[in-house]
C-alpha cells in the first residue's frame, strides 16, 4: 500500500511542487521577464544596417547567443553531478540535480514564462 | 476590436497557450509510463552499458543548445545561424534516434538478411524489457517526429518564410524540441541511474 501512495501521490506533488518552487525562484532571480519583452519590441522594427543601434541589436543577439550556451553549459554540469550521485547512489540528491535541469530547459529552452505574455519568446 | 480579425500577438499568446495544453497532456502519456517504472521494477533496474546512454544523453542537450540558437537567430534576423543551426539540430536528433536504435535496441542484420531485435535485453524479457522498450521506443517516435518538424522549418525557412516579426512556426517546433529534451531528462535516471542493476538478458 505504500508503494502506490508514495508512486502516485507523493512523487508527482514532490517533483512538481519542486517545479514550480524552482522556476518561481529563477523568474525572480533572472533579469528576463520584463528585458525581454522590451527586446521583442524593439525586434518589430526594420532592422538598421549600420550605425549605434547596429552595434546595439548584434550585442543584445551575442547576448541571447551567449546566454543559451551557458544554459547548455549549466545542464552538462548537473549531469555529470547527476551521473557522479548515481554512482555514489544518491538517489535524493539526483532527483535535485533533474529537478534543476527541467527547470532550466522550461524556463530558458521553453521560453514558460512568455505563455503569459503577448510579446515574441526573444 | 473585431471578434474574428485578432491582433498577430493575441494569436501568438493563444497559440502557446494552446501548445502548453498539448504538453500537459503529452505530460500525462510520459508520466503513466514512469510511473509504471516505479511501479514495475521499484527499486531495481535491468544491468546495461552506461556509455551509450550517457553519450546519448549528451547528444540530446547538444541538440537542444543548437535548437534554442536557432530559435534565437531567427528572433534577430541572422538567417545564415538560423539555417545551420537547425540542420545540426536535426542531424543530432537523427544521431539520437539511430544510438538508441541500434545500441539500446540493438537492431543487427543477420547474414541472411534478417533484422534481429535485442542485444542486451529483449521486448519480452519480463517487465524489464517491457517497459524499456516502451519508454524509449515512445520517446524515440517523438524525435522523430521532431526532426520532421524541424526538416519542415528548416525548408520554409530557406524559402524566407519566417522573420524576426513572425516565426511562430520555429517557436513551436523549438519549444516541441525542448520539451523531448525534457521528458528524456526525466525518462534517462529512471531507466539507466535509480536502483539496484539486475541482469535482466533474454
Amino acid at each position: 500500500m505504500e508503494t502506490p501512495l508514495l508512486v502516485f501521490v507523493l512523487l508527482p506533488l514532490v517533483l512538481g511542487g519542486a517545479i514550480l518552487v524552482g522556476l518561481y525562484i529563477l523568474a525572480s532571480l533572472m533579469p528576463g521577464v520584463a528585458r525581454q519583452g522590451k527586446a521583442a519590441e524593439v525586434t518589430t522594427e526594420s532592422v538598421p544596417a549600420r550605425g549605434p543601434e547596429y552595434v546595439q541589436r548584434r550585442a543584445r543577439r551575442s547576448a541571447a547567443y551567449r546566454q543559451g550556451l551557458l544554459v547548455f553549459a549549466g545542464l552538462v554540469v548537473l549531469s555529470i553531478i547527476e551521473f557522479v550521485l548515481a554512482s555514489l547512489g544518491s538517489t535524493a540528491l539526483m532527483f535535485i540535480m533533474i529537478v534543476f535541469k527541467a527547470a532550466l530547459i522550461m524556463y530558458f529552452f521553453m521560453h514558460i514564462a512568455s505563455v503569459w505574455r503577448t510579446e515574441e519568446a526573444h | 476590436m473585431s471578434a474574428i480579425a485578432e491582433s498577430p500577438q493575441i494569436q501568438v499568446r493563444r497559440n502557446r497557450m494552446g501548445m502548453w495544453l498539448f504538453f500537459v497532456s503529452e505530460a500525462f502519456l510520459f508520466g503513466g509510463l514512469l510511473i509504471s517504472r516505479f511501479f514495475l521494477w521499484g527499486n531495481t533496474r535491468p544491468e546495461l552499458p552506461q556509455v551509450v546512454p550517457l553519450a546519448i544523453t549528451g547528444t540530446l542537450l547538444l541538440s537542444s543548445f543548437f535548437m534554442n540558437r536557432a530559435e534565437t537567430a531567427i528572433a534577430n534576423d541572422d538567417r545564415k545561424t538560423f539555417q545551420r543551426s537547425l540542420l545540426i539540430t536535426a542531424l543530432l536528433g537523427v544521431i539520437f534516434f539511430l544510438g538508441v536504435m541500434i545500441f539500446e535496441w540493438g537492431w543487427t542484420i543477420e547474414p541472411d538478411g534478417t533484422f534481429l531485435l535485442g542485444n542486451h535485453i529483449h521486448p519480452t524479457s519480463g517487465v524489464y524489457g517491457a517497459v524499456l522498450y516502451g519508454m524509449t521506443g515512445m520517446h524515440a517516435l517523438h524525435v522523430v517526429s521532431g526532426v520532421v518538424l524541424i526538416l519542415i522549418i528548416w525548408n520554409l525557412g530557406r524559402k524566407g518564410k519566417y522573420s524576426a516579426d513572425d516565426h511562430w512556426g520555429v517557436e513551436a517546433t523549438a519549444i516541441y524540441w525542448h520539451y523531448i529534451d525534457l521528458i528524456w531528462v526525466f525518462f534517462y535516471p529512471a531507466l539507466y541511474l535509480i536502483g539496484t542493476a539486475v541482469p535482466a538478458g533474454h
